[in-house]
């Protein structure tokens, strides 16, 4: 059975449970909508047209084919902005993820390899960051780094830093005991070989889920991070942005809440599918089903 | 002598106190020979091969003694050297053929990783050489196999595989930590008629360790019988299951199933007691709370190991004429 097949297999065990397919086509969308958004949106994200202030979407007796989803207090496209906005939200949730796997993996498999005094010491300053509220702590750390969306995607990746390295620890710790392990210890293997060539790739499971349900809340905690103003500036098209700039017309034009809103929780909703999805079919017990 | 072990003794620390698991264990094995490492669970079997290897972990740690292996005392190998040392010429196979191949990799990566460790081979001779392994275990469709995943094959299959791997850089000692236990007894004949063919074939040295005694009046020359860390008997194998000296032996080979002695009803024999905990040795001679010729001197003073007859050493008062 080649690297190929094993894929197959696992596109059957994925492919098996709808509701992740659904995700995942709610994602690849997403996705097309990104890279595509040039394409897509009829105007540019910031561009203003005060004529057509906080007109509502094109079903409206009032509304417009023009402006699809309506216009903001700006009278710049709603649509647009979305569809521009899918790019922010989409590079946040893999940078912010990125990063922390980037620190969160060494510092994981490091404590759990070398063990001792090592290991002590990172877990501590692991449980002291894991005691401050996640959003807490997100806050802090834009507060001091300052508001930007390039700030805010830092401080998103050091929040997930803990539960990353904490997961991969666990993993490696259960991986390091088995008899492979001191296998290919015995055949002359370095330290280094061990950890990243023979350890590690056992562990990717678990890391591959949990980096995917990341990803959603990442969405989430940077729109949370926008939404009080720590995050995207304006006139950025970032859907946290844009609900705090929708808050004082709230009665007035609700649309201007409700799609990003909407926008946000499509992405979140897919990801956590796919993460369910990909849970199942990671685990080895369910292939022997069906 | 390929190996000679000299009073070798690997202590942990723990924080119920130090913990002899290894002590004072000396043995030699010469080349292409088999010696068998017999006993119970946790008599510091296992800790001896990883002490060979210098792979014993922190707490444990070799307090004294010296291997001195093809000439030269490993023990005082760098850990750089030691790398060199470990799947070059001496390797190991190991009992649970289920977990000791990676699964996230294929055979064909497997055997390359320590030919590559090893070796300085281009693509194509890489390629033949891992054929050749995988031939030398008899496996059928080599070329094909080593494109497999481990979870594909039976377990006597990835035994087989495992020994590929072990055996690959033709290493001088194999040290095989109960490689059959896991295995079913068709299989395990198998398995060690394997060994023993690839012992004659290629010189190898055998360090087998094993609590199985039926399996080593198959594969032994010599057998070192192991009690709480200690050697309480050595002799080459003919002569060890013809007259065990110690009481420990005799007790272990009485507690062999046999099908012509006795009648259907007769009670298996058992060795009164349990090990003892090697936190909590008993003083004197270890295993006089079990023994049934135990007598005063033996709960005071430790029996050294003596040569009782030519090649036939013992740790045991009975035998020195002391009771």
């Amino acid at each position: 059975m080649g690297k190929k097949e094993i894929f197959l297999e696992f596109c059957k065990v994925f492919s098996r449970n709808k509701a992740a397919l659904f995700g995942l086509g709610i994602i690849v969308v997403l996705l097309l909508v990104a890279i595509l958004a040039d394409f897509i949106a009829p105007f540019q994200p910031i561009e203003q047209n005060i004529s057509v202030r906080l007109m509502p979407p094109a079903w409206n007796e009032k509304g417009s084919l023009t402006y699809l989803l309506g216009t903001d207090d700006f009278g710049r496209d709603l649509f647009s902005r979305i569809v521009y906005g899918s790019r922010i939200s989409l590079s946040i949730g893999a940078i912010s993820v990125g990063f922390s796997l980037m620190i969160g993996i060494p510092l994981g498999v490091f404590a759990a390899y070398f063990g001792g005094v090592v290991d002590n010491i990172l877990m501590r300053v692991i449980d002291i960051m894991m005691a401050i509220p996640s959003l807490l702590m997100a806050i802090v750390i834009v507060t001091i780094l300052g508001p930007s969306l390039q700030n805010a995607m830092i401080a998103i990746a050091i929040v997930y830093i803990p539960s990353i390295s904490r997961l991969v620890r666990g993993s490696v710790l259960a991986e390091k005991q088995k008899e492979y392990v001191i296998a290919s210890r015995v055949n002359g293997s370095s330290n280094l070989r061990l950890i990243f060539i023979v350890i590690l790739p056992n562990c990717l499971g678990p890391i591959i889920v949990q980096s995917t349900m990341n990803f959603a809340v990442a969405v989430v905690e940077a729109a949370g991070l926008s939404f009080l103003g720590l995050g995207a500036q304006p006139p950025t098209p970032e859907w946290g942005a844009m609900l705090v700039d929708s808050f004082e017309y709230l009665l007035k034009a609700p649309w201007m809440i409700g799609f990003p809103g909407l926008a946000i929780f499509l992405t979140v909703f897919g990801f956590n599918l796919i993460g369910d999805g990909l849970m199942d079919a990671m685990d080895p017990k369910s292939k022997e089903k069906g | 002598m390929l190996i000679e072990v000299k009073d070798l003794a690997v202590h942990f620390r723990t924080d119920k106190g130090v913990i002899k698991a290894v002590d004072g264990v000396s043995f030699q094995i010469p080349h292409g020979k088999t010696l068998c490492l017999v006993g119970e669970s946790g008599c510091g079997k296992s800790v001896t091969s990883m002490a060979i290897l210098g792979l014993v972990d922190h707490p444990g740690e070799v307090v004294a003694g010296e291997i001195e292996f093809d000439g030269r005392n490993i023990l005082e190998c760098t850990e750089k050297e030691m790398r060199k040392v470990r799947g070059a010429d001496i390797s190991m196979i190991f009992q649970d053929a289920m977990t000791s191949l990676n699964p996230c990799f294929t055979v064909d990566f497997q055997i390359k990783e320590v030919l590559k460790l090893h070796q300085n081979l281009k693509k194509k001779a890489l390629h033949a050489k891992a054929i050749e392994a995988l031939e030398m275990v008899a496996i059928p469709s080599p070329e094909k196999r080593l494109k497999e995943y481990p979870f594909k094959m039976s377990g006597g299959m990835r035994q087989r595989v495992m020994i590929a791997v072990a055996m690959a850089c033709q290493p001088k000692l194999l040290i095989a930590d109960e490689p059959t236990t896991a295995l079913d007894v068709t299989i395990q004949a198998q398995v060690l008629e394997l060994m023993n063919q690839l012992k004659k074939d290629r010189n190898t040295s055998i360090l087998f360790i094993t609590h199985d005694l039926a399996v080593v009046s198959e594969m032994a020359d010599h057998v070192a019988v192991m009690y709480t860390g200690r050697i309480v008997e050595k002799a080459d194998c003919i002569s060890l299951f013809r007259k065990p000296m110690h009481p420990y032996t005799e007790g272990l080979l009485r507690s062999l199933p046999s099908e012509n002695k006795g009648r259907r009803k007769s009670k298996l024999h058992s060795i009164e007691g349990s090990v003892p905990s090697l936190s909590a040795l008993p003083q004197g001679c270890t295993f006089w709370p079990r023994c049934p010729y135990a007598e005063e001197i033996c709960k005071k003073e430790q029996p050294l190991l003596k040569e009782c007859e030519s090649g036939h050493f013992v740790a045991c008062f009975k035998t020195e004429g002391v009771i």
